[in-house]
């Protein structure tokens, strides 16, 4: 903790090797987060480039009450959600194009087959904040607190959208 | 000379906004290529079109455009490497 | 007694996730109610399935060094915004002494030197390029 606070310091003032060494220790939370929301390598890539993106613009913005791991989340959340209205611009035959094309690309994409499981291919059909309350909870082990700040929505709200996911998920086990 | 302050001022308006334009547009165009903005922005400030036709013909035709693929500098095409931003070109 | 079991696995969920306490009344529940002794055993499955930390992850420097070039790219863009502001604020200026001097009566003046320009300005081109293959070969 001590040295991720340093680091940051250095990195503020605008120091890049502190700043790449910050990115690079978040790299594959980061990273694990995203594909477990999409589930597409490609897009996880591109995405989590945008993270940093943010997170070098903006690095000067952050207070550091948190840790660095959650801000950098609920960037990937946000831009996560942006993506997502994106592409639902595109007409809706494209959208169904789009949805049978990722789950055959589950199957056949060269995705290391530990890393996407069972319960993240059920999630897949569930609405995306559902799905994120639900990744950062039994994944990541934030609290609801965390998990309110990060989704920008009241502890309540958290609590529900889990609830909901688990009762899907006992229907379909 | 008594000619010239009876030339309406609207057209010396006119003039000045096309010499504006022009010249706001060479420097916006010479900053996206790598070119030395400020010397072709004034350089656009004192004649239009000829001024522009020089521009053009510089930038476009002598100096045929090759730009980088990352920063979209131009750059020769005997280079390996992009001067600017350092990616693999050649 | 009837309980809503909608709540009382709100609540257990809160338990599992070590948000909220297990309370007698939850235990003794759990014991006697089937339903919510399933719910219960379900959040311990879903949980098993789940691996704790993120296997088999690199770390692609590509991304990270594709970031920081975005990121050099889109400063210089500001940049060059802010620069276009200010040679048009300096532009304006200029124009506009050159439009007083016009209108003060040495348009006659200003006339001839633009004609001088546009004789010789295309004669300074082959200077230019010159200059530039020279930095370039530099």
């Amino acid at each position: 903790m001590f040295l991720e606070k340093a680091l940051l310091e250095k990195a503020k003032l605008g120091d890049r090797e502190s700043l790449e060494i910050l990115l690079r220790d978040n790299y594959k939370i980061i990273y694990g987060y995203l594909l477990k929301l999409t589930t597409n390598e490609d897009i996880t890539k591109d995405i989590t480039q945008e993270v940093m993106v943010k997170a070098i613009l903006n690095i000067k913005k952050f207070k550091g009450d948190s840790k660095l791991s959650t801000w950098l989340i609920s960037i990937a959340s946000n831009l996560y959600k942006d993506n997502l209205r994106k592409s639902n611009q595109i007409s809706s035959m494209q959208i169904e194009e789009l949805s049978v094309k990722d789950s055959q690309n589950v199957e056949e994409t060269v995705i290391n087959k530990d890393t996407v499981r069972k319960i993240e291919k059920m999630l897949l059909d569930f609405p995306y904040e559902k799905r994120m309350a639900f990744i950062l909870k039994n994944y990541y082990n934030y609290s609801y607190e965390e998990i309110g700040t990060i989704l920008k929505c009241p502890i309540g709200t958290v609590r529900s959208r889990l609830h909901y996911c688990i009762k899907k998920l006992r229907s379909l086990m | 000379m008594n000619e010239f302050s009876e030339i309406p001022i609207y057209l010396w308006v006119v003039i000045i906004c096309i010499l504006l334009t022009q010249g706001c547009w060479i420097f916006w165009d010479a900053s996206k290529r790598g070119e030395n903005k400020w010397l072709w922005g004034l350089f656009g400030l004192l004649n239009a079109p000829s001024n522009l036709i020089i521009y053009l013909i510089v930038t476009r035709v002598i100096l045929k455009p090759n730009p980088c693929k990352v920063c979209s500098k131009n750059i020769r095409k005997s280079y390996k490497y992009c001067p600017y931003c350092g990616e693999k070109v050649g | 007694m009837s309980y809503n079991h909608e709540k009382i696995q709100e609540k257990l969920m809160d338990v599992f996730y070590k948000e909220g306490e297990l309370t007698k009344e939850l235990k003794s529940h759990i014991d006697d109610c089937s339903e919510c002794n399933s719910f219960w055993r379900d959040l311990n499955t879903i949980e098993e399935n789940i691996p704790s930390f993120d296997l088999n992850i690199e770390v692609d420097e590509r991304v990270i060094g594709g970031a920081f070039r975005k990121v050099g790219i889109l400063k210089e863009k500001r940049k060059n915004i802010k620069d276009l502001a200010l040679f048009a604020t300096i532009a304006s200026i200029i124009l506009g002494c050159v439009g007083l001097l016009a209108n003060m009566g040495y348009g006659k003046s200003i006339i001839l030197v633009q004609i001088f320009l546009v004789i010789f300005a295309p004669l300074s081109i082959p200077f230019m390029i010159r200059q530039r293959l020279v930095k370039e070969e530099s």
